[in-house]
């Protein structure tokens, strides 16, 4: 599109600026896998300036159902020793709606997504049974009341994204959904690394029944097929990914995603403003 | 990487060698850097090398040097290819440097008259990106989160005239 745009050079030409979320609550340079899904990472991502605005427009938050001892907590995975409620981000988050100024780059209202992790132990293959996908999901909107409840008390335009690698645990979302929902939320898809090298992507027909709103897909693992059925479900796409190469760059020079999950905010900002 | 291109060069020198200069142009379909680039080497005897600049960087600020060679051990000049990329990434403010171990094979594809075509297959690693006033990212291997995103494959073809020297 840039390259287009350069060609046409007196000609008025619109370059897409996709929407910046900050990956599992930690975007601040250089990419710290480790520090994902920490509270101190998150209150670092969340003071993020560029050009004295807010660094992105929206963060994504996981939750993870240890099955264990039936413990809703705020993490990615097992790998390392994780205890903090899953309820702990959300209400970080809803003190930060209450502090003045801007809350996105772009002032439109602020995204939430807040991923349903698939596993329930340190294997990656193990997930729910029926009971702790319940579970799972009146966590997950146990958090969401949190967030709606800072939100709607400070007049914040704000908007929570379910997602999930798992149709199920979405479908779960919105079987237990309650009467009071007082903002916006919606349903994402995601795809990841294939398996057998991860066992979390499925089947795109997993999610059947579910309204999604948006799919994220990792920008270096994109399938012909899986793109074109993508296009066909007229869903936001979204990039994720961790560290941002020269790679990445080109596919979303390529794609034009509307939205990009990325561990490095700040970097992304500057690329989309060159 | 400099260093051991030359080193190669001196030994492949030993022998008594058959030289030749190529110059072309550098193709690919992947995203692994721009899909036309244009470049030029020397071949020595097993041993091939080139250099690759980018002349489209103008369309997105973005500019990818390569320099590599790859050493014919079959017939077919089928060979390891090792390397290094630099990819200079335009942000708003300043310049990102992402530096690529870029490790493979290479083979001769059948030439036209002065026309030599070379198929390559990579695995290009991002060692460390650096600059931009932004903090230096060295590879990690600590978990699979840590480079998943950093080892990505391509293939690349070189389309050159060749000459002996």
């Amino acid at each position: 599109m840039r390259g287009l745009c350069s060609l046409a050079l007196l000609v008025a030409c619109d370059i897409p600026q996709p929407a910046v979320i900050c990956h599992n609550g930690n975007c601040v340079e250089p990419t710290d896998a480790q520090a994902d899904d920490t509270i101190e990472a998150l209150r670092a991502s969340l003071a993020l300036e560029y050009k004295g605005r807010p660094a992105f427009d929206g963060i994504e938050l996981d939750s993870f159902w240890r099955a264990e001892d039936s413990t809703c907590l705020y993490a990615h995975d097992l790998d390392a020793a994780r205890a903090t409620p899953a309820l702990e981000p959300a209400m970080e988050l809803a003190a930060h709606f209450a502090e003045p100024g801007d809350i996105t780059y772009s002032g439109g209202p602020f995204e939430i997504s807040l991923e349903l992790k698939t596993h329930v132990a340190v294997s990656h293959t193990a997930r729910h049974t029926p009971e702790q996908r319940t579970q799972h999901a009146m966590c997950a909107w146990e958090m969401y009341a949190v967030i709606a409840d800072g939100a709607v008390a400070n007049n914040r335009d704000v908007v929570v994204v379910f997602s999930s690698f798992e149709g199920a645990l979405l479908r779960e979302i919105m079987a237990t959904a309650p009467f009071s929902r007082p903002i916006p939320h919606q349903y994402a898809g995601i795809l990841g690394v294939p398996a057998p090298l991860d066992p979390q992507s499925q089947e795109l027909s997993t999610y059947e029944g579910v309204p999604l709103s948006a799919f994220e897909i990792h920008d270096q693992w994109i399938h012909d097929a899986q793109w074109e059925a993508l296009l066909s479900m007229d869903v936001e796409i979204v990039f994720w990914m961790f560290s941002a190469t020269a790679e990445t760059f080109e596919a979303i020079q390529q794609y034009e995603p509307d939205k990009l999950v990325t561990s490095e905010a700040r970097l992304m900002r500057r690329w989309l403003d060159r | 990487m400099i260093r051991v291109v030359i080193v190669l060069l001196v030994l492949a020198r030993g022998a008594a060698a058959d030289k030749s200069w190529h110059a072309g142009l550098d193709l690919r379909a992947d995203l692994g850097a721009h899909p036309i680039r244009a470049g030029g080497g020397l071949t020595i005897d097993k041993l091939d090398t080139m250099l690759v600049l980018d002349p489209m960087f103008w369309t997105d600020g973005q500019h990818d040097i390569d320099l590599f060679a790859t050493y014919g051990v079959a017939d077919g000049g089928w060979g390891p290819l090792a390397g290094w990329r630099t990819s200079t990434i335009g942000i708003a403010g300043g310049t990102q440097l992402q530096q690529k171990l870029v490790l493979g094979v290479g083979a001769t594809l059948p030439s036209i008259n002065c026309l030599r075509i070379h198929w390559h297959f990579e695995l290009a690693t991002l060692v460390v990106k650096h600059g931009g006033d932004l903090p230096t990212q060295w590879i990690s291997f600590a978990t699979g989160r840590d480079f998943i995103d950093l080892l990505n494959f391509g293939m690349f073809l070189t389309v050159e005239y060749a000459r002996p020297l």
